[in-house]
């Protein structure tokens, strides 16, 4: 292995690492500088909702594609988000699984595994793509960072699957090419689109907490009101 | 005062101050969170009354706020503007064309919230947006006169107290009629009442028949209640305008009023914002907790009945009714299986409409657009999809609990000749009233009363 | 529902849902096409005249429209009567064949 991997499977992702983690807690710390809007009133919803089980129930929503209209009526868009993201989860974990285990890449079924999942979702993010840019809706709504960040991924899922047998026999420009793309990806992020994930779980927590407080979540089906004793 | 690109107007300036002070958490949020997925696009029914036009789509509307966040509070925004789609607002011209978006092509329904998988909540930062727009007197002329009126007046409709005593008067004789009982009364401010009853304007201004229903309901159930001589208007345009202060005004003067009038109860009549306005939003609002239990009055007529307090009888309601569950009944209050199941006890024929309870279409008259005359034409446009609900039902009546809501679709109806009639629970509650024996009984008791004072007169 | 024959001018003469942009453009013919685009089947009666007559001196005088109550005691009718004169009601019937504009709010 040259200096040059060597660094960039190294150094340079710890690097990336820190600095993520650095922009990612002080973007925490600035999300939580706004004030959270307080509630006075009461929980006034009906049977059994409060605000805890709204948030409990909207945090779990993402798991429940026919709870929502938009992933039931999709479900092959919902089946899509599903596979980009288990790829976006393998490709992270084959960029720590390189450098520190490179032991469980000799298993040619743990490979085969990593290259299912990134390479579904490359072909996912090609989905994407056409999408973002035919879809007259979706191009509306579009900004250089969302073109960008689906590029981005899209092109770094197909390295992930070029480099998961971790052999440089042949050159070592696609692992170069792969950890310099996973580098420069760490580091975009914060300031990206992509770091939704930082805020899926207050999003989620707050709309469930508001709906759970007005009896909106969880979902009911039973009239509920308190006979008069 | 307009201004030139890199010059910013007077009113410019102020939105952008006061959308520092009035963001939080929950908004930065939403704003911040959204991945321009576009799973909200077809939730929403302006997109779907204006297929191949981006510009209804929920996030495009979002992110003409959006945009201003960007640009001014947030991080990647302030430093590359063009890559995230930042920008900023300069002349009067951008500051109604904003007003055209916020005001003009969102009711507030949040259909897109409830189907965002990020959870993104437009209708309370369009709210927000409409609010800093109010804020420098930017806004359709009929929300300004309303706000106006029910900052003035101390409803929505002007009407004054000497006409609102006098309707309830005028009621309360009509109910002394129907039940044959000239003690029956309509309790004005009685003190330390059960239920302090409070209604919408229209019910006062335009058709008093529902406070009659109401009266013979709470008569039937032999009910300690009261209307109050003031704060007696639920409505909120506080709500629709984005004025916090308004909506703490307005609420505050109805729960001051329960508050003197030391009631226990208070039960607001069949309105979606108004309920949600007072139950819900407005002690946020008004900055004061309330310490008295509030409910719709679908609970309490359903309540009645299931307590045996009144009888009803669903044949007095002939012919085929389906159900508008209003948006801020359904979405912002859950408040979906008590109406139903109050309407299928004074119907026979209830028909569902498809989607429904959290997951219906608006009415296209919520969020203040019944006050918006310069985009009527454009909301009718966006009722197909609720036309094409109400016709598949293939029912004579719509029932809703909602003022606006029987505004909205009175004007669709008649737009798309569905030849429905709209109705609320309140009127086939008291329709399907039991109450012969009452009737007979004080007709009875009355006239005995009379030959008796007869007699001794003589 | 249409309005239809009457002539306007260059103006827009007709707010949304078919009321009157402009009082003053009302006439008693206008009162007449625009009764019969609102279910009276059969032409303006006396009865149906003096409460549009009410409501255009109070919208005059108040730039409002009066309240039902108003309609049914200063006019000496019953609020059956009323609906039975103009059944779409006060507003989409009696002020909209009054020449009032549409107020604003909901209706």
């Amino acid at each position: 292995m040259s200096n040059l991997l060597h660094f960039s499977e190294h150094t340079l992702q710890e690097v990336a690492l820190v600095l993520m983690a650095t922009v990612y807690f002080l973007r925490i710390k600035w999300f939580l500088k706004w004030p959270l809007g307080k509630e006075r009133q009461p929980a006034t919803g009906l049977g059994d909702t409060n605000p805890k089980k709204g948030a409990r129930y909207s945090f779990g929503l993402i798991a429940k594609p026919w709870a929502m209209e938009s992933t039931r009526s999709k479900p092959f868009m919902y089946a899509q988000f599903v596979v980009f993201h288990l790829g976006v989860v393998a490709s992270i974990t084959l960029s720590f699984i390189i450098p520190y285990g490179p032991g469980l890449l000799m298993s040619s079924t743990f490979v085969s595994v990593i290259q299912v999942l990134v390479g579904a979702a490359f072909i996912v993010g090609v989905m994407r793509i056409i999408r973002r840019i035919s879809n007259p809706y979706i191009r509306a709504i579009s900004s250089p960072d969302d073109h960008f960040s689906l590029i981005l991924l899209t092109s770094w899922f197909a390295f992930a699957f070029l480099a998961a047998p971790n052999d440089i026999s042949g050159g070592e420009g696609v692992m170069l090419t792969y950890f310099i793309l996973t580098a420069f990806f760490l580091m975009y992020v914060p300031f990206s689109k992509i770091s939704h994930y930082l805020y899926y779980p207050f999003t989620r927590t707050y709309l469930g907490r508001h709906f759970g407080r007005r009896g909106v979540f969880p979902i009911r089906r039973k009239p509920a009101y308190q006979v008069s004793k | 005062m307009s201004s030139t690109k890199n010059e910013r107007s007077y009113k410019a300036q102020k939105v952008l101050d006061r959308m520092g002070q009035k963001l939080n958490r929950q908004m930065v949020g939403s704003l911040t969170a959204c991945v321009h997925c576009g799973m909200c696009t077809d939730s929403c029914h302006y997109v779907l009354a204006n297929p191949g036009d981006p510009t209804f789509a929920p996030a495009y509307k979002a992110d003409k706020i959006r945009k201003l966040f960007k640009r001014h509070y947030d991080w990647t925004g302030k430093v590359f503007p063009k890559w995230v789609k930042a920008g900023s607002v300069y002349t009067d011209e951008e500051l109604q064309e904003l007003k055209d978006i916020v005001f003009g092509k969102c009711t507030n329904c949040r259909r897109c919230t409830v189907n965002c998988p990020m959870g993104v909540d437009l209708a309370t930062f369009n709210r927000m947006a409409r609010g800093l727009l109010c804020y420098v007197g930017i806004m359709p002329e009929g929300v300004e006169y309303v706000a106006k009126e029910q900052w003035e007046i101390g409803n929505q409709m002007g009407v004054l107290k000497e006409d609102y005593i006098e309707t309830i008067e005028w009621q309360e004789e009509e109910l002394q009629s129907e039940m044959e009982d000239p003690t029956a009364k309509i309790p004005i401010d009685k003190p330390d009442s059960n239920i302090v009853y409070v209604i919408n304007p229209r019910e006062i201004k335009h058709d008093p028949r529902s406070v009659l229903d109401a009266a013979k309901i709470f008569y039937a159930a032999g009910e300690d209640y009261t209307m109050p001589s003031e704060g007696w208007d639920m409505t909120n345009f506080g709500l629709f305008n984005g004025d916090d202060d308004l909506g703490g005004a307005v609420a505050g003067r109805v729960y001051d009023k329960v508050e003197e009038l030391n009631g226990k109860k208070l039960v607001i009549s069949e309105c979606g914002h108004g309920y949600r306005s007072t139950r819900c939003e407005g002690p946020n609002w008004a900055k004061k907790d309330i310490t008295f239990e509030a409910e719709s009055s679908v609970i309490t007529m359903l309540k009645y009945i299931k307590e045996g307090k009144i009888k009803v009888d669903k044949s007095k309601n002939p012919g085929s009714y389906t159900f508008h569950d209003s948006c801020n009944n359904a979405r912002s209050c859950g408040l979906t299986e008590e109406p139903r199941e109050l309407l299928s006890l004074v119907v026979e024929d209830f028909r569902e409409m498809y989607p429904n309870r959290a997951e219906n279409y608006c009415c296209t008259g919520g969020g203040g657009a019944m006050s918006m005359a310069e985009y009527r034409p454009s909301r009718l446009k966006s009722a197909k999809i609720k036309a094409d609900q109400l016709t598949a039902t293939g029912a004579k009546t719509v029932v809703t609990s909602c003022h606006n809501c029987v505004d909205g679709l009175t004007d669709l109806i008649g737009h798309y000749k569905l030849g429905m009639d709209v109705t609320q629970l309140v009127n086939l509650v008291a329709n399907a009233l039991v109450i012969d024996d009452i009737v007979d009984e004080n007709k009875k008791k009355y006239a005995e009363k009379e030959e008796v004072s007869s007699g001794a007169a003589q | 529902m249409e309005t239809t024959n009457i002539k306007t001018d260059s103006k827009e003469t007709f707010h949304c849902e078919d009321f009157l942009n402009d009082i003053n453009f009302w006439s008693i013919d206008i009162a007449e096409i625009l009764a019969k685009d609102n279910k009276i089947a059969n032409g303006l009666t006396a009865d149906h005249w003096k409460v549009i007559m009410y409501v255009r001196e109070h919208y005059l005088k108040y730039e409002k429209g009066p309240a039902v109550v108003r309609v049914v005691k200063d006019c000496g009718i019953s609020f059956k009567e009323l609906c039975t004169l103009f059944p779409c009601g006060l507003v989409r019937g009696a002020y909209k064949v009054a020449g009032l504009p549409r107020p604003p709010g909901c209706i």
